[in-house]
């Protein structure tokens, strides 16, 4: 067997998902090179593997589950995950969730030169030891969004937790954009790859809130950016950003 | 807003758009609900799998990049790996799964030339297909693909050295690589 014929054997057994032990360690190490023909060959494979499924006898799903699919995307805000910060906290007790939506709050009326009204945090039902126990795990950050270019003034806070791998982005005075437009936040890793994180829009008010959850090895980010795409967002950024906010 | 292009349908959920999202389900729930019986055999744990599916598409549709594979691959690919997850159950679960993303996710990246194979629509050649490899490479090939085994565990289960179930899966795959060909009128 030649070099070759090994490594494109070792794609197609990858790409089937059967490779195990160090067969699995040694391909890993190879493609990470960044191997055209490993490439091609997992592409291929993948393709051929794709035929399978139209293998099988069709079968189709109860009416039952698309109804419940639809009412549980109908429960979901216009972000489409649960409003406010349910969606970063979702695993946590909704105790903690509501320190996380408050703690974010307070940093970000400080960021304002604002005091909440004693009222807001009492109704809340939050005490400020929960914001401190919130603030110190490690995994919190409170970012600050700032413009990339001066002539535009932005309020905003990025809170982020890599290890609820979610977070919120808080924005005020933002600029109005064309309708036919929306603003698209990106994390973006060390490798200058980035990742969707949700389009919005803002208010008439110029105000803005983005939750974004569930994201695949978040610890790698290393900057949040903020583009302008086309309304129905875009699969990678089109534009130069507008705001980041460094980790 | 609702369009019939996959791509755009997409594009549309990613703006929350229902009506898209409901004609996306539409198109692929069949597939993703046939995927997940034949891994699964239960319906009922089926249809958990095809919801999670489709709710993972509603949440993070942005994700997709075209460019690495048509729609339906990517959900043969999530409906694959949640209902082999799913088999093995949460606390079992291992790097397999984990790896069949990874084709698309990071490793995999569409070189010069495969436009030419995506093109491909493997549902017009499909008929029969399995029926046309030999007992012992389907055999190998749905225990892989289907049961969501390793080459080891096949090896066990089938009391066979490691070595014949490599070359029983490669060359199932080679034949049904060949077939494609053979219908799509290109040599391999």
């Amino acid at each position: 067997m030649t070099h070759e014929q090994k490594w494109q054997e070792l794609a197609e057994l990858y790409a089937l998902g059967v490779l195990d032990g160090d067969d699995l360690t040694v391909f890993r190490e190879h493609a990470a090179g960044g191997c055209s023909q490993c490439q091609q060959t997992l592409y291929e494979t993948q393709t051929i593997l794709g035929a399978l499924p139209h293998t099988l006898t069709p079968l189709a799903p109860s009416p039952a589950l698309k109804e419940r699919l639809m009412a549980e995307i109908a429960d979901q805000g216009p972000l489409g995950v649960p409003s406010g910060f349910s969606a970063l906290v979702r695993p946590l007790s909704w105790g903690l969730a509501g320190a996380i939506a408050v703690a974010a709050a307070v940093f970000w009326l400080s960021g304002q030169n604002l005091k909440p009204e004693p009222s807001q945090a009492a109704k809340a039902g939050v005490h400020s030891t929960e914001h401190t126990r919130l603030l110190s795990e490690e995994s919190v950050k409170m970012l600050a969004v700032e413009s990339e270019d001066s002539s535009q003034t932005i309020y905003g806070k990025l809170v982020w937790n890599f290890r609820r791998c979610g977070g919120c982005l808080l924005l005020k005075n933002l600029l109005r954009i064309p309708p036919d437009k929306a603003f698209q936040l990106w994390g973006i890793d060390e490798r200058q790859k980035p990742v969707s994180l949700g389009v919005f829009t803002a208010d008439q008010n110029g105000n803005a809130h983005v939750d974004f959850h569930g994201l695949k090895n978040p610890e790698n980010f290393t900057v949040f950016k903020i583009t302008v795409e086309d309304h129905g967002g875009a699969l990678a950024p089109t534009t130069q950003p507008l705001f980041q906010a460094r980790v | 807003m609702a369009a019939s292009n996959p791509i755009q349908l997409i594009q549309n959920i990613v703006a929350k758009d229902v009506k898209s999202f409901e004609q996306f389900y539409d198109t692929y729930s069949g597939l993703s609900m046939t995927m997940a019986m034949r891994i699964l055999r239960d319906s009922t744990r089926a249809e958990e799998v095809v919801q999670d599916v489709f709710l993972e598409i509603w949440n993070k549709a942005a994700q997709y990049q075209s460019k690495r594979g048509a729609p339906e691959a990517w959900i043969i690919v999530l409906t694959r790996s949640r209902a082999i997850d799913k088999l093995r159950g949460s606390k079992n679960k291992d790097q397999k799964t984990v790896a069949l993303e990874e084709t698309l996710e990071s490793v995999l990246h569409i070189p010069q030339g495969g436009a030419a194979f995506a093109g491909m629509d493997v549902r017009l050649h499909v008929s029969g297909l399995m029926e046309k490899l030999s007992n012992e490479q389907r055999t190998a090939l749905e225990m892989a693909y289907f049961d969501g085994m390793t080459q080891t565990e096949i090896a066990q289960t089938l009391a066979l050295p490691l070595g014949t179930v490599k070359t029983r899966l490669r060359d199932g795959m080679q034949r049904l690589k060949a077939l494609l060909y053979q219908h799509e009128g290109n040599q391999p």
